[in-house]
């Protein structure tokens, strides 16, 4: 396939997701994905000289509603699935 | 009575005459989840006494001379990326495993106004991603057709409840097919209404742009109903349409004659099975000797929806599951000494491949250098197939095709492949695109004995117009064959 995509990318692309692979994981996802931006690169092909991006497909614009206080959750449901908490906050590790 | 094998419709009927009660029909459904679940595995959650506890409540409420709405003490399965205030909501994956809904999505408030009975949380592929319900951190779902075989994704666990029997319907969720695909491959009826018909509001999100919620039921009547009991617009979701719900029911029976009817040849594939093209052939016969006008049409631009597809959709999953960092739900891995180390080791161990993939597609597709190339030409595409489905509104009241290019595949086929996987929602995936109505209905059996479906589209808020043509093809079919688990 298209070798897009090399192990480089694949660090690169996992440090902006946030997300982690081992090295044997790293192997599979690079192939596993440059087979798929292969395919999904196709779409080049694609005339669309003139055409506009579509980003929803209902014709709808600036949906508001009234700027008014309404009941919410209280901080003892929202701190419910908190892995850690702390005074009525979410605790989190050192920010580095 | 055969309680378990009724429809929504025929034990509301029951319901009213008091010839039955709610409890009855809560124990024998938990009897038949109790001896075939072991097998299908469709739920996460199902508690039995919480069940009865409801049915009770329910009864009392009967008892009281309160209205029967036509869902009052309906068993219903939901899919678990549904929100339900109290109840666990995992989204079948490790990172939401022992998140508990801290509110009810709109469709359960809805439920709720007419007294349904919930049955518990169907099982599903890990955030909906997924198109055999195999990528589930809670184990796969097995077709009960044929426990080799998969029911389908991503609503696998609402698909193959209905079909064993354990539920009458249930709710899923589609965002390129989730709910048509598994429907075909379990032999039950599978809806995705017009983007907007329904309020997203408690459904996780996965691509917003293209997710809605839709019914799985036994027959077209129960499909009208609980399409009209969940339909609405929604303040707390801004892309609900706001026109009145037209009485859904009221379409099925009607005469189709002079109707039209388009058949996309692109959505005819080239890698389709002979049977399932065999069977869609049977039922456009069917819709001619009815009256209807039944004419092969082109839409070019659909040679291109998978790719437009796996570049949007993973792009706006890439945003959305941005919020699983470990900080104020979730799972969390407890040794990182630092706030990315947290982010990082929480989200590889929280998330499973599947749904890791589709992260670093879209942050691919999205990512400086690539966007213009991958994302903004998508979304021009995306308008050439709107088109495309615009243009051949203006002819045709309804488009037909197989929903699934081949019927239920083995566990385990695909999952090393992920590219074949994606290949098989080929016929349903333009449909979100467009954001227009889609069913999925039995159409007829392979020899092997898998389920066949047929896909039948309509134009946007047309929802009228598909479900004439389902109820039509309905009456011709007439499936009535069940597996035998």
């Amino acid at each position: 396939m298209g070798n897009i995509l090399n192990r480089k990318d694949i660090v690169h692309i996992a440090k902006l997701a946030e997300l982690e692979y081992s090295d044997v994981e790293i192997e599979k996802i690079t192939s596993q994905l440059d087979k798929i931006i292969s395919h999904i690169a196709k779409i080049a092909e694609a005339d669309t000289t003139d055409v506009l991006s579509t980003s929803r497909v209902l014709e709808l614009s600036n949906v508001f509603r009234q700027d008014k206080a309404r009941e919410s959750l209280s901080r003892e449901e929202s701190l419910k699935n908190a892995p850690l908490e702390d005074s009525g906050g979410f605790k989190v590790p050192k920010i580095d | 009575m055969d309680l378990i094998n009724l429809s929504a419709h025929e034990l509301n009927g029951f319901i009213k005459s008091k010839e039955v009660s709610v409890l009855d029909i809560a124990q024998d459904y938990a009897q038949r989840i109790e001896s075939v679940d072991e097998k299908i595995n469709a739920f996460i959650t199902f508690d039995k006494n919480v069940f009865f506890s409801k049915a009770k409540e329910i009864d009392a409420y009967i008892r009281s001379g309160n209205e029967i709405f036509d869902f009052t003490g309906i068993p219903v399965a939901i899919k678990d990326n549904i929100c339900t205030k109290g109840v666990r909501t995992t989204c079948a994956s490790r990172i939401l495993s022992s998140y508990i809904s801290v509110y009810d999505a709109t469709v359960i408030k809805k439920l709720n106004a007419q007294h349904f009975l919930m049955v518990g949380k169907a099982n599903m592929d890990e955030f909906a991603m997924g198109s055999s319900n195999e990528n589930s951190s809670f184990g796969a779902v097995r077709n009960p057709w044929n426990l080799d075989y998969v029911p389908g994704g991503s609503s696998g666990g609402p698909a193959a409840s209905v079909a064993a029997s354990e539920v009458p319907c249930s709710l899923g969720s589609d965002t390129g097919g989730s709910i048509r695909q598994p429907a075909s491959l379990c032999g039950v009826v599978g809806m995705k209404p017009t983007y907007g018909r329904v309020s997203r509001y408690g459904l996780i999100a996965f691509a917003s742009s293209l997710d809605q919620i839709g019914p799985f039921t036994r027959d077209i009547k129960d499909c009208a109903a609980l399409l009209e009991a969940i339909s609405g617009y929604d303040e707390f979701d801004s892309t609900s349409i706001n026109t009145n719900v037209p009485r859904y029911k009221s379409f099925l029976n009607s005469d189709i004659k002079g109707m039209k009817v388009g058949i996309p040849k692109e959505l005819m594939v080239k890698e389709i099975d002979l049977q399932v093209k065999e069977s869609v052939e049977n039922v456009l016969k069917m819709l001619e000797k009815s009256g209807a006008i039944v004419e092969e049409i082109s839409l070019p631009s659909l040679e291109y929806a998978l790719s437009v597809y796996y570049i949007i959709a993973p792009s706006e999953a890439s945003s959305n599951l941005s919020r699983y960092d470990g900080v104020r739900y979730g799972y969390r891995n407890m040794d990182a000494r630092t706030l990315r180390e947290m982010y990082k080791k929480t989200r590889a161990e929280g998330f499973g491949p599947e749904v890791k993939r589709r992260i670093m597609i879209g942050t691919y597709c999205l990512s400086a250098g690539y966007y213009d190339a991958y994302y903004d030409k998508a979304q021009k595409v995306r308008t050439l197939i709107i088109n495309d489905f615009k243009n051949a509104f203006s002819t045709y009241d309804v488009l037909i095709s197989p929903t699934s290019p081949t019927t239920a595949f083995k566990i385990g086929d695909k999952v090393d492949d992920p590219l074949r996987m994606y290949l098989s929602d080929i016929c349903t995936i333009p449909v979100n695109l467009a954001g227009i109505p889609a069913i999925s209905l039995p159409a007829g059996i392979s020899k092997t004995g898998l389920p066949i479906g047929v896909q039948v589209i309509g134009d946007l808020l047309r929802e009228d117009n598909v479900l004439k043509i389902a109820s039509a093809i309905e009456s011709d079919v007439k499936w009535k064959i069940k597996p035998q688990i």
